[in-house]
């Protein structure tokens, strides 16, 4: 079903940034939220990838 | 998801009133071209999604729904049109209805009002792609690859994937401009810290000397090291002594004015001239394409707008919209300002260095105007304040790239242009500067280590944010490289599956010519290119090479294979509207064919204007032999009119009323020929063949008539047969009084013959008529069940004659002799012997 294709891409996508070392884990979950409650947009994506937190 | 059981339709598009039974069934929409079959698409399309794509989609900008929707003498009370469907929900096994009024598209009346039957209702309105025409099947297969990636990927709704691909490019590109940013504020620093300085290189080493030199002047400890939180004033104290106090460090203020006026009088540097040559083509090309200038123009709006849309509103106009079909359209034209968008990036990139220069000479300039105010007796510096307004305005117009004019006319001289005025300011500054009294060493030296320290804060802060923006381009890199080969890898294996399901629904289709076909899709971000094989000398597109009727099957079979894999089992029905136009006959029967063998469990709602689609789909069992309805004619007053026979006798009979005889035998005519096609099929009547099939009623009527003799003389030889008298007497009877029907047609049959002409007949009364109706009515009276008025129709349709029946059951006359028995072995062995 569609909306089971567009959570594997997403898993996926946040499993190969776990095993990237040099992107630390509160960022992919960050990410991982975000994607989770369907914001997509730049702004939302943006806010999840460079919070102020981190860098 | 849902069968289709029955739709009401009321002042929807152009039918007034129309109920249409669906059973859960297959089920055809016959009628010409203009009698109302794609309104009845629309009426289901509406029922489920609130919306019809015909009147909203592009090209319809005069077009509303609320106001086109209803019938057009009902346009200005939209409360009267409305749609009611009546459907099956398999998973949940309920009867639901959907009630849409065109008043109030989005709110639908549904029952029952349960939340999982609101859930089903709320899953379909997303889908209307359940309903397709010809025009939007074949898009598929003939849209260039960046149309279909967007195309297939909203039918599979996988477009959420695309829109978060677009989020992360955008925060990417966005990333490494602010890079380049960085970089430029960085430079920027580092050249103000120099000058500070008086040193060429930044190098950790030549900065500790010069600062350890003024260190020591003021009895302070040299420094060893040079870390991020160094201060070069360690210990430093006061900037200076209170007597000798300046409010502008002189030497410092005298080399930065140094700088400036040198810059001034410089001739520009080669890079900058050649940056200036390239940038002014790049800009010409803008101003010889108009068009190319436009995209360019409206880029910016397009891209502002895209981002605003967030709700079933266009954010322009407040007009109502599907956020996604307007989303759909902005990205569409977004594609086409592609070319300005890159010429304009070319623009910006070879732009940089003089960007740069505009940046460093207004930062200069800058200190200067500091330094004049900050004088004993501040110095006003009109000229030079205007000229850095005017640095600034050059530098956001290049950056801009919108006034294409203003940009050309920039790039057309030096950037260190300026007027005599600012040379004269410049001089009297420098003047004023150089008449401040000196001051002492040990003042010059906490001056200098003042300065320099501001100045190295500044450098600090540029240096931490291009790292940040170095980070955040290489994150926003290495998430979209992540996503993006995660999408490929899941993208390609449905692409995979769908292409291999579509290439052997094609194969079915043409298994005779084209047994070994494949197609391919290939998929590349943004983009799906679709190939397929021709006759074994490689890959085209299919446009390339494959006919018309060949694109059209094509399209079917990639819509079919693309919503089994989006639904699978939920694949429950399919609005297909007049899909196979261009297919020939053959081709047609392999696509019924294909529609029963592959899904048997997907209720298809076909609407055709060819008869002989028609008789595929029934000889072909896709649809039983009662689940069409033909629409014969359409008037605007009255919306479609089906072929019904009492609803015929009565328009034949008003027309005798109005002493219309030529328009009764007309309609009779027709109704004959229509009456005369089903009967011949439910009859299995034989005909000479025509590569056409399109017998006139010279032909039908009599093959119909003779088969109905076959049929009960063969009935009397298989009552015969089972010894059944009375059933022979029957059948005697009813083909004795068959016989006089017929007798009595031939004899009125001249004034229906088409082959007459009008003025002919225009002679003719209504009583020189009416026998003639009558003597027709009559004879088809004989093929109906008395009981139940259906037309009786043979059993089964294909293979050896068994029986005729009607649909209540009350007819059923025997075709199929008793088997002849074998001898007793009694009877056997008398005869060996």
């Amino acid at each position: 079903m569609p909306q089971g294709v567009v959570q594997t891409v997403f898993a996926d996508c946040l499993s190969r940034l776990e095993k990237d070392s040099s992107i630390d884990s509160a960022t992919v979950e960050r990410l991982r939220d975000t994607l989770g409650k369907n914001q997509y947009s730049v702004e939302k994506l943006k806010s999840a990838l460079f919070s102020e937190d981190k860098l | 998801v849902i069968k289709l059981q029955s739709l009401v339709m009321e002042e929807f598009r152009g039918i007034r009133k129309l109920r249409l039974d669906f059973g859960g069934k297959n089920f055809a929409i016959h009628g010409p071209n203009g009698t109302g079959k794609s309104g009845v698409v629309d009426a289901i399309e509406f029922a489920l999604t609130g919306n019809i794509t015909r009147l909203t989609g592009q090209g319809t900008s005069n077009i509303s729904l609320k106001a086109h929707a209803p019938h057009v003498d009902q346009r200005s009370a939209p409360e009267r049109t409305r749609v009611i469907l009546q459907a099956y929900v398999p998973s949940l096994d309920k009867n639901i209805t959907i009630e849409r009024g065109v008043a109030n598209p989005s709110a639908p009346k549904i029952t029952p009002d349960e939340p999982d039957v609101q859930e089903v209702v709320r899953e379909l309105a997303l889908h209307p792609e359940f309903a397709l025409t010809r025009r939007e099947i074949i898009k598929y297969v003939l849209a260039p690859p960046g149309e279909r990636a967007k195309e297939v990927q909203a039918l599979l709704r996988l477009d959420e994937i695309e829109k978060v691909r677009q989020s992360l490019q955008s925060i990417h590109n966005s990333a490494k401009s602010d890079v380049k940013r960085a970089e430029l504020e960085a430079n920027q620093a580092q050249l103000q810290l120099l000058r500070a300085l008086g040193i060429p290189v930044l190098r950790r080493d030549e900065l500790l000397k010069v600062v350890n030199q003024r260190r020591e002047l003021l009895g302070l400890e040299a420094l060893s090291d040079l870390t991020a939180n160094t201060s070069l004033k360690l210990g430093m104290g006061g900037t200076a002594s209170a007597a000798t106090k300046l409010s502008i460090p002189k030497k410092q203020a005298l080399a930065d004015v140094y700088s400036l006026t040198t810059r001034l009088a410089t001739t520009e540097k080669f890079e900058l001239t050649k940056a200036r040559d390239e940038t002014k083509a790049a800009l010409q090309t803008f101003v010889q394409s108009p068009s190319l200038l436009r995209s360019l123009k409206t880029e910016h709006f397009l891209k502002s707008g895209l981002d605003l849309v967030e709700e079933d509103q266009c954010p322009f106009c407040d007009r109502e919209w599907d956020a996604n079909e307007l989303r759909k359209l902005i990205e569409g034209k977004l594609e086409q300002a592609k070319t300005a968008s890159e010429l304009r990036r070319k623009i910006i990139s070879s732009s940089q260095g003089l960007v740069a220069e505009l940046l460093d000479l207004a930062t200069v300039a800058n200190e200067a105007v500091k330094y004049a105010r900050a004088l004993p007796e501040p110095l006003a510096m009109h000229a030079i304040t205007t000229w850095i307004e005017t640095l600034r305005n050059k530098r956001e117009t290049l950056l801009a790239t919108r006034d294409i004019e203003g940009a050309i006319a920039i790039v057309s001289s030096a950037m260190h242009e300026h007027s005599k005025t600012v040379d004269e300011e410049i001089n009297e500054l420098q003047t004023r500067i150089s008449a401040l009294p000196d001051v002492s060493q040990e003042d010059e030296a906490k001056e200098f280590l003042t300065v320099v320290q501001e100045r190295l804060d500044v450098y600090r802060e540029a240096k931490r944010q291009q790292d940040r923006s170095n980070k955040q381009s290489e994150l926003s890199g290495k998430v979209l490289t992540a996503f993006n080969e995660s999408a490929n890898a899941v993208l390609t294996g449905i692409y995979r599956d769908v292409q291999e399901d579509f290439s052997s629904f094609y194969k079915y289709i043409n298994r005779e010519d084209e047994a070994t076909f494949s197609g391919k899709l290939i998929p590349s971000f943004g983009k799906l290119g679709f190939d397929v094989e021709f006759y074994g000398r490689g890959f085209f597109p299919p446009g390339a090479y494959h006919s018309e009727g060949h694109q059209d099957s094509m399209g079917i079979c990639l819509y079919l294979a693309l919503m089994r894999h989006m639904l699978g089992e939920q694949f429950t029905f399919a609005v297909l509207d007049d899909i196979l136009m261009s297919v020939d006959s053959g081709h047609r029967r392999e696509v019924c064919s294909l529609l029963r063998s592959q899904f048997p469990d997907t209720q298809f709602i076909i609407t055709t204007h060819d008869e002989i689609w028609l008789n595929h789909l029934k000889t072909e069992q896709l649809i039983t032999s009662k689940a069409f309805v033909q629409f014969r004619k359409w008037t605007v007053d009255d919306g479609p009119h089906v072929w019904e026979g009492a609803e015929v006798w009565q328009e034949i009979q008003n027309d005798l009323d109005n002493n219309d005889v030529p328009g009764a035998a007309q309609t009779l005519r027709r109704y004959l020929e229509y009456i005369s096609t089903q009967l011949s099929s439910k009859l299995r009547a034989s005909m000479e063949y025509r590569p056409d099939a399109q017998h006139d009623l010279g032909e039908l009527l009599p093959a119909v008539v003779g088969t109905w003799n076959s049929l009960l003389s063969r009935a009397k030889d298989v009552a015969q047969s089972w010894g059944k008298k009375d059933e022979i007497a029957e059948l005697s009877q009813r083909q004795s009084e068959f016989g006089q029907r017929v007798d009595k047609t031939n004899v009125e049959r001249w004034p229906i013959n088409k082959t007459i002409h009008f003025n002919e007949w225009v002679s003719l009364q209504k009583q020189d008529f009416m026998p003639v109706g009558e003597a027709f009515k009559n004879l088809l009276d004989a093929f109906r069940c008395p009981k139940c008025q259906s037309f009786l129709y043979v059993i089964p349709a294909r293979g050896e004659l068994e029986g005729l029946r009607c649909d209540c059951g009350s007819v059923n006359i025997n075709l199929k002799k008793r088997p002849k028995q074998p001898p007793a072995p009694a009877e056997v062995a008398t005869a060996s012997v």
